[in-house]
C-alpha cells in the first residue's frame, strides 16, 4: 500500500513538472493574427477612457491616458462634457458624486470650481480637453475619440451649439482637427458638420443598418458600435461603402482575437494591455504606474 | 549602503564555505527546478527563463542555497504605427525587436523557523547578482532603414527570503518562497539602469523588487 502511494506521488510530481515545461510550447504566437480593414490591415488601438474601467486610476484622468499611450496605444477615447462656463472637461458621469468629492451635475459648476475637486480616494484632478490637447500637441501620431455626453438640461438647440463651438475652438487652438474623431448620434453629428468642424465623424447609438444608412446619407467617416452587436459581414459591408468601423467591447470588456478578426479599423479597448499584446504592439519596457 | 552590501557579501561567502560540512541527516543535498518562470510566456513578454537551485544542509536548521535563473528575461516585438488615414501609403511603423538576456545568481543562507510533520518553514538572507544585455533592433518601414544598439547592466541586490517546503515523498518535495530585494550596486554601460526583470513586483523607483518562486525538488 505504501509503495503504491509513493509511486503515485512520484508520478504526480513528474506530471506536474512536465505540464509546466510543455505549457510554453502550446502558446500561439500573437503575430499570426490577420486582419482585413480600410487601414491597410492595421488596427488603430485606442484606450477606453485611458486604460479602461479595470485600471486602478480613474477613467479620463491624465495618468490613465498617459499610461495607455505609454504602453503603445494610438490614443484614447475620452468622455467630454461642458461646464457652466463652456469649458470642456473629460468626465464620464453626468453626476459628480460617485467618482469625485463633489456633488451635483458637471454643467452646474465652472471650470475653476471643478478643478478644485479630486477623484475619490486620490489626489487626481479632473482633466480638461484643453489640457489634453496641450499635452499631446506635438504628438502627430496620437488620436482621440471624443464621446460627447449630454444630460436632460441640453434640451435647447442653442446649448448644444455652444458645446460644439467650444469644441471647435479647442480643436482649432491646438490644430487637432485631423487627430480627433467625434462620436454621436445623427442629429448631433449633423450639427457638428453644420458648424464647420471637419474632424472624422463616427455615427453611433442605433442598429447597424440604420447607422450605415445615415453614414452614407450624411457622408460620415464611419460607424461606431459594440463588438458584440456586429458581425464580420456587417463590417465588410461598411468597408464596401467606404465607411470606417470603430469597435468597442460590450459584454466581456475585452477585445478578443475573434473580434479583431471581424476587421475593425479602430478599437476602443477596456483592457488595452491584452489587445496590444495580441497585436504585438505592447511596449513591455514601459513602466505602468 | 555599499558597506552593508559588502558585509552581506562576506557573510554569504562564509556561508558557502560551509558547503564542506556535513549534517547528520540522510539527504544533505537538494536540487530544485523553478516552475514559476515557465509561466512567464503567458504573463509577460515571451520570457524564457530556466531556474535551478542547489541547496546543502549544514545542520538540521541551517542550509545555504545557490540559485540560478538564466535565459531571455524580455523578448518582444513592438510595432508603433504612424500615418493612419493616408490614402496613398497607409500607416507606417517603427518596429522594435527587444531582447534582454542574462542571468541572476543568488546565494541564500536559510534558517529553519518551524517544522510540522511534512512542512518546513524557513527564512533567509539573500544576495542577488544579475547581468543583463539589452539588444534592440529598430526598423522603420517608411525609410526601410534599421539600426541596432546594445546596453549591458550589472547589479547587486540584497534581500530577505522566506517560504515553506512540503515533503511529497522521502526524496521529492515542493517549495514556495518569496523574496524582497533592494538593488544597491549598479554598473551599466550607459546611465540606463536595467531594473530587475526577475521580479513580479517593482517599486516606483525600480530599486526594490519582489520575487515569488514555486519549485519542485529532489533530495540526495
Amino acid at each position: 500500500m505504501m509503495v503504491l502511494l509513493k509511486t503515485r506521488r512520484v508520478v504526480f510530481s513528474i506530471l506536474l513538472i512536465s505540464m509546466f515545461a510543455l505549457m510554453p510550447i502550446s502558446c500561439s504566437k500573437p503575430g499570426d493574427l490577420i486582419i482585413e480593414n480600410l487601414n491597410n490591415n492595421y488596427v488603430m488601438v485606442l484606450g477606453h477612457g485611458g486604460m479602461g474601467s479595470f485600471y486602478h486610476y480613474p477613467n479620463n484622468s491624465k495618468i490613465s491616458i498617459e499610461t495607455v499611450i505609454g504602453i503603445g496605444a494610438d490614443g484614447s477615447e475620452v468622455d467630454v462634457q461642458m461646464t457652466k462656463d463652456s469649458v470642456l472637461i473629460l468626465f464620464h458621469d453626468i453626476d459628480l458624486s460617485e467618482k469625485t468629492n463633489g456633488k451635483g451635475n458637471v454643467r452646474d459648476y465652472s471650470w475653476n470650481e471643478l478643478s478644485k475637486l479630486r477623484y475619490k480616494y486620490t489626489d487626481i484632478q479632473i482633466y480638461s480637453l484643453d489640457q489634453l490637447f496641450a499635452d499631446y500637441q506635438n504628438r502627430s501620431d496620437i488620436y482621440f475619440s471624443l464621446d460627447i455626453k449630454f444630460d436632460e438640461g441640453y434640451n435647447s438647440d442653442s446649448l448644444v451649439k455652444i458645446l460644439i463651438r467650444s469644441l471647435i475652438n479647442t480643436i482649432d487652438k491646438y490644430d487637432y482637427e485631423n487627430r480627433v474623431f467625434i462620436e454621436g448620434d445623427v442629429s448631433f453629428l449633423a450639427k457638428v458638420r453644420e458648424l464647420g468642424l471637419k474632424s472624422k465623424l463616427f455615427v453611433t447609438t442605433s442598429t447597424f443598418d440604420n447607422l450605415l444608412e445615415s453614414s452614407n446619407l450624411y457622408d460620415f467617416f464611419g460607424i461606431a458600435m459594440g463588438a458584440n452587436n456586429v458581425t464580420s459581414e456587417q463590417i465588410m459591408k461598411s468597408h464596401a461603402d467606404g465607411r470606417y468601423f470603430m469597435m468597442w467591447s460590450v459584454v466581456s470588456n475585452m477585445i478578443t482575437e475573434a473580434e479583431l478578426k471581424k476587421g475593425p479599423d479602430i478599437i476602443q479597448a477596456d483592457k488595452p494591455i491584452y489587445a496590444l499584446m495580441l497585436l504585438e504592439r505592447f511596449n513591455y519596457s514601459y513602466r505602468i504606474p | 549602503m555599499k558597506k552593508i552590501i559588502i558585509i552581506f557579501l562576506i557573510f554569504q561567502f562564509l556561508s558557502v564555505l560551509g558547503f564542506g560540512q556535513k549534517s547528520d541527516s540522510t539527504f544533505n543535498n537538494q536540487l530544485s527546478i523553478t516552475l514559476l518562470p515557465m509561466l512567464r510566456p503567458f504573463t509577460e513578454s515571451h520570457a524564457k527563463i530556466i531556474g535551478l537551485e542547489y541547496e546543502r544542509n549544514f545542520t538540521e536548521k541551517f542550509s545555504t542555497a545557490i540559485h540560478l535563473d538564466f535565459g531571455r528575461f524580455l523578448d518582444y516585438k513592438f510595432y508603433d504605427y504612424y500615418g493612419f488615414f493616408d490614402p496613398n501609403y497607409g500607416p507606417h511603423y517603427n518596429l522594435e525587436n527587444v531582447l534582454i538576456k542574462g542571468f541572476h545568481i543568488k546565494i541564500i543562507p536559510r534558517f529553519q523557523l518551524y517544522e510540522l510533520s511534512r512542512v518546513r518553514f524557513f527564512t533567509g538572507l539573500a544576495t542577488d547578482y544579475h547581468f543583463y544585455l539589452l539588444d534592440v533592433e529598430v526598423y522603420n518601414s517608411e525609410s526601410q532603414e534599421s539600426y541596432n544598439y546594445k546596453i549591458y547592466s550589472n547589479s547587486v541586490a540584497i534581500g530577505i527570503d522566506f517560504g515553506l517546503r512540503v515533503k511529497i515523498t522521502n526524496r521529492f518535495f515542493v517549495s514556495a518562497n518569496t523574496s524582497l530585494y533592494y538593488t544597491g550596486l549598479v554598473k551599466t554601460q550607459t546611465n540606463d539602469y536595467l531594473s530587475s526583470k526577475s521580479g513580479y513586483w517593482r517599486s516606483n523607483n525600480l530599486m526594490y523588487w519582489g520575487e515569488v518562486f514555486f519549485q519542485v525538488g529532489y533530495k540526495f
